[in-house]
């Protein structure tokens, strides 16, 4: 701890008197979070490994809630002035000050560790990354001719973090992420297309492990004769099993975030007035977990204090908690979930998924496809969006293949598939027990960049639409 | 620093900026946020060694530490024979025009007048009974940028901005609650038109209200101005140096074919007076000037920065585009159109309003979209559609132009006007 401290040049009895500033003219509550982040990236381009980027970024951003109304305002620089001059900003929201409030003892939280890593002390190096990027570059170009490039990089960063709130709630945290993403070109006679494969994690280092570059290598290998081969089915509305795994993006699409706090206090969600009402299937329980160990999606505590914890969103069909910061907590008298999170000091905290997934059912695949006559299996996704108050959701989907008869048969590719969450999550048929978490590197992009992720079992959805071809 | 550092060229840009926002919910401020920014990025050039290093901690000791740090781990690269900066002669000489790009009313407006701006807006939506919740959004910001290279280039640009936006959510049928949005950006304080966006967020949100959903077929499309340049971008993308290089394009080795409609024009106008997005310079410091990109069809230019250039032998244009116009075509009509007179030139058809997610297939140029717009017949809007895709590829689309109004926003980067195309797919019951 006593290095975080020096790391930002700033002391305990520092830390009190600025929340004391900040809330000089009234503010009910108020929270400093200090980040020092720094990161890499190497970049394999045509066969070598020949550029590298790397930044640092510094700094403290000052919270004042009053009323549920918040002031915000962010320093570069950890110097007792400029901060002053942070949390005097941010206390203008209030305009009480003769209801001055006083900052509480500090307490330091205790913390569990989701992010343990192994090897901090290791010898694995600039050398032994650009090493492992040419080692899968090597594997790729040898495993398939028809490949033209080959493009990779490497991710690592590290943010630590010094929090401290008025309600004397106290941490330090030191949040890695690391990711590796090739995509390759390849073609066939007319034909060129492409295949990315990722993988990302809260680690350091040590995620760069031969197996994860065994599981590149062969994802990729894997989806290049089926991508060629694929086409766009005939659109419109069908039925569409969703494979385990990255289906998770229905989650965090369709319901997600539906579900997160700040557009049900605002009234503007679809899900606002649903609580505690049977909205799908009692074979239906869905969750949001900061607690896998080494997920992308993980967190010890958030960005305002509350540690990380599993929210059951839906249990057995039932709409049970939606995903909460302090302010909507207050709004809604329940307990934060801990779901306040901020893409770095320069913002303040707002709702936001973390790892999003389904618990397991009880159906196999293979019962669900057999089922089906006519529709669409999907299994890779690249993007997706939501309009909230509408419910209206869409994903473009990468990969699948169609079902004729209970059968797979031929892949296709490159759909975007639109349905309405309430809807959607109603018509969830079947849920199959094979559920997993999907490794990609997923950030959520509501108005700031955060680190998520999502899981899955297979599930029949009856209908949605697909984008396709009318003929 | 990073040339005693052991780097043999060097880039330097400096990013300062600082900004403020207020947003008003439902009538009353909900946030007030305040920025204030510096970012040194430097571009490090050892022996066709690379790397891009950026930090915000700037003082002496721990830059001069930075630099070495960021030198030293350059060197650990493979060489790439076309790392370097740019040939002299392609760089900004400092006799370009003054873009107009700074307000200095900026560092003396009142503290208290972007509340009053935001509220009015506010005031706007919240003048019907059926709005959910009303959100409005007042920011103004400067940007400075500062390049530097050890060859002896030095370039600096600074910019205000104003923006004004107004979110309206109303209660439809049943449960949904259409949103619906409006903004407007200017660099000139006195050029926000913020009066009205509010109106204009409330009455498409209740335009919206009760959608229905089509049967899949091909329709005429109508792409509203605010969204057309969603089929504009995948274009210039596909155009630039780094996805020819990988042949991740659709449209690689396409240059001066004609590969589009013989009305579809694009132009790349960076010396555009008084946008935000025109530079005399890029960030290497190379000028910029104005290009066709697309004339008649035909691919005029693609996008080739510095690098690229020695990587493909082509020559250099610009690795990105500045202000994308596309400009009036005689070809479609000699006639000042609206929206309306489109409307009726397409008779029957889908006229989009909002794109809903999707992708484009960078290699292939196929897409599929989801939207929300509206039926129309006879030139006339008859009813709200929602919960539909539009699919296809790019080059058929806009081989399927058949006209454009001219109704581009002047302050956008992408100066595209609502747009009508023939026979395209869309998948809905």
């Amino acid at each position: 701890m006593r290095d975080y401290f020096d790391l930002f040049n700033i002391t305990k009895e520092q830390l009190k008197l600025l929340l004391d500033e900040a809330l000089a003219s009234g503010g009910d509550y108020a929270d400093i979070f200090f980040e020092y982040s720094t990161g890499e990236v190497l970049a394999l381009r045509d066969g070598e490994v020949n550029s590298i980027r790397n930044d640092i970024d510094f700094g403290a951003g000052v919270r004042v809630i009053r009323n549920g109304r918040t002031g915000y305002a962010y320093s570069e620089s950890t110097d007792l002035r400029d901060l002053r001059a942070a949390a005097q900003a941010a206390a203008r929201i209030a305009n009480s000050p003769s209801e001055r409030r006083k900052t509480a003892q500090i307490v330091p939280l205790k913390l569990k560790n989701y992010y343990p890593r192994s090897n901090e002390s290791s010898d694995f190096n600039i050398s032994s990354k650009k090493d492992y990027l040419k080692g899968i570059h090597t594997r790729l170009s040898e495993g398939d001719s028809r490949i033209i490039q080959i493009i990779g990089q490497s991710s690592c960063s590290l943010s630590k973090i010094i929090f401290i709130n008025s309600l004397g709630e106290f941490y330090c945290d030191e949040r890695p992420l690391a990711s590796v993403v090739f995509s390759v070109i390849f073609t066939q006679g007319d034909i060129t297309d492409n295949y990315t494969s990722s993988k990302s994690f809260r680690m350091g280092d040590e995620m760069f492990t031969p197996a994860l570059a065994d599981e590149i290598v062969g994802e990729i290998l894997d989806a290049i004769p089926t991508v060629l081969e694929a086409i766009r089915p005939k659109g419109g509305e069908m039925a569409v099993v969703m494979g385990a795994g990255g289906s998770g993006i229905l989650l965090h699409e369709a319901i997600g975030h539906a579900f997160e706090a700040d557009f049900n206090r605002k009234g503007i969600s679809i899900f606002s007035d649903k609580m505690g009402e049977q909205i799908c299937s009692k074979s239906i329980s869905i969750a949001d977990d900061a607690t896998i160990p080494s997920n992308r999606g993980s967190l010890n505590v958030d960005d305002e204090g509350v540690p990380g914890q599993k929210t059951m969103l839906i249990t057995e069909g039932v709409l049970t908690s939606y995903l909460h910061d302090r302010i909507s907590a207050q709004h809604y008298k329940v307990k934060p979930t801990g779901n306040g999170r901020r893409e770095s000091f320069r913002f303040e905290p707002i709702p936001r998924m973390r790892a999003t997934y389904m618990e397991n059912g009880t159906a196999t695949t293979e019962e669900i496809i057999s089922g089906v006559s006519q529709g669409i299996y999907v299994d890779k996704f690249r993007n997706g969006q939501v309009q909230i108050g509408a419910g209206d959701f869409t994903f473009f989907v990468k990969s699948g293949r169609m079902i004729e008869n209970g059968r797979l048969t031929r892949p296709i590719k490159d759909i975007n598939i639109i349905g309405n969450g309430p809807k959607a999550l109603a018509d969830i048929l079947e849920v199959a027990s094979d559920g997993k978490m999907e490794d990609s590197t997923w950030t959520c992009g509501k108005g700031q960049q955060c680190p998520v992720s999502c899981g899955m079992p297979t599930v029949l959805v009856k209908s949605l639409t697909v984008g396709g071809n009318n003929q | 620093m990073a040339l005693d550092a052991g780097a043999s060229n060097v880039r330097v840009i400096l990013e300062k900026g600082r900004g403020d926002v207020v947003t008003i919910l439902n009538g009353k401020i909900d946030r007030l946020y305040q920025a204030a920014s510096s970012v040194l990025y430097f571009h490090i050039f050892a022996g066709g060694k690379y790397g891009t290093f950026s930090t915000n901690l700037m003082d002496e000791v721990t830059l001069r530490q930075f630099t070495a740090n960021a030198v030293n781990a350059t060197l650990l690269m493979t060489p790439d024979e076309h790392r370097s900066l740019p040939e002299r002669e392609l760089c900004y000489k400092g006799d370009g025009p003054d873009l107009q790009q700074y307000d200095p009313s900026i560092e003396s407006r009142p503290s208290t007048r972007g509340i009053a701006i935001a509220q009015e807006v506010a005031a706007e939506m919240l003048s019907d009974g059926r709005v959910i919740s009303a959100e409005s959004e007042y920011g103004d910001y400067v940007e400075e940028h500062f390049i530097a290279d050890s060859l002896g280039f030095e370039g600096y640009q600074r910019k205000s901005g104003f923006a004004i936006g107004a979110t309206c959510s109303v209660g439809g049928k049943g449960d949904e609650k259409p949103e619906r949005n409006w903004y407007e950006d200017e660099v000139f304080f006195d050029n926000l038109q913020y009066r009205g966006c509010g109106t204009k967020a409330l009455n498409m949100a209740l335009e919206s209200i009760g959608p229905v959903k089509m049967p899949s077929g091909s329709y005429n499309m109508v792409v509203d101005r605010n969204i057309a340049a969603k089929l504009v971008m995948p274009l210039t993308k596909a155009l630039k140096g780094s996805a020819l290089h990988t042949r991740n394009s659709f449209l690689v080795d396409r240059l001066g074919e004609k590969v589009f409609g013989e009305n579809v024009f694009l132009r790349d106008m960076p010396h555009t007076i008084g946008n935000a997005s025109s530079r005399l310079f890029n960030i290497e410091g190379i000028a910029t000037k104005e290009r066709d990109i697309i004339s008649g069809g035909t691919i005029c230019n693609y996008f080739i920065d510095n690098y690229y250039s020695r990587k493909l032998s082509l020559a250099v244009t610009i690795g990105t585009p500045s202000v994308v116009i596309m400009p009036k075509n005689e070809l479609l009509s000699n006639n000042k159109l609206s929206l309306s007179d489109i409307l009726k030139r397409a008779e029957r058809g889908i006229y989009v309003t909002q794109f809903n997610g999707g992708n484009c297939n960078a290699a292939t140029g196929d897409f599929s979209y989801g939207i929300e717009g509206f039926l129309f017949n006879n030139g006339e809007i008859t009813h709200p559609i929602n919960e539909m895709l539009v699919s296809g590829n790019l080059i058929k689309l806009w081989n399927n132009l058949i006209v454009t109004a001219d109704d581009q926003m002047k302050s956008r980067k992408w100066q595209i006007p609502s747009l009508c195309f023939s026979n395209v797919n869309f998948n809905g019951l």
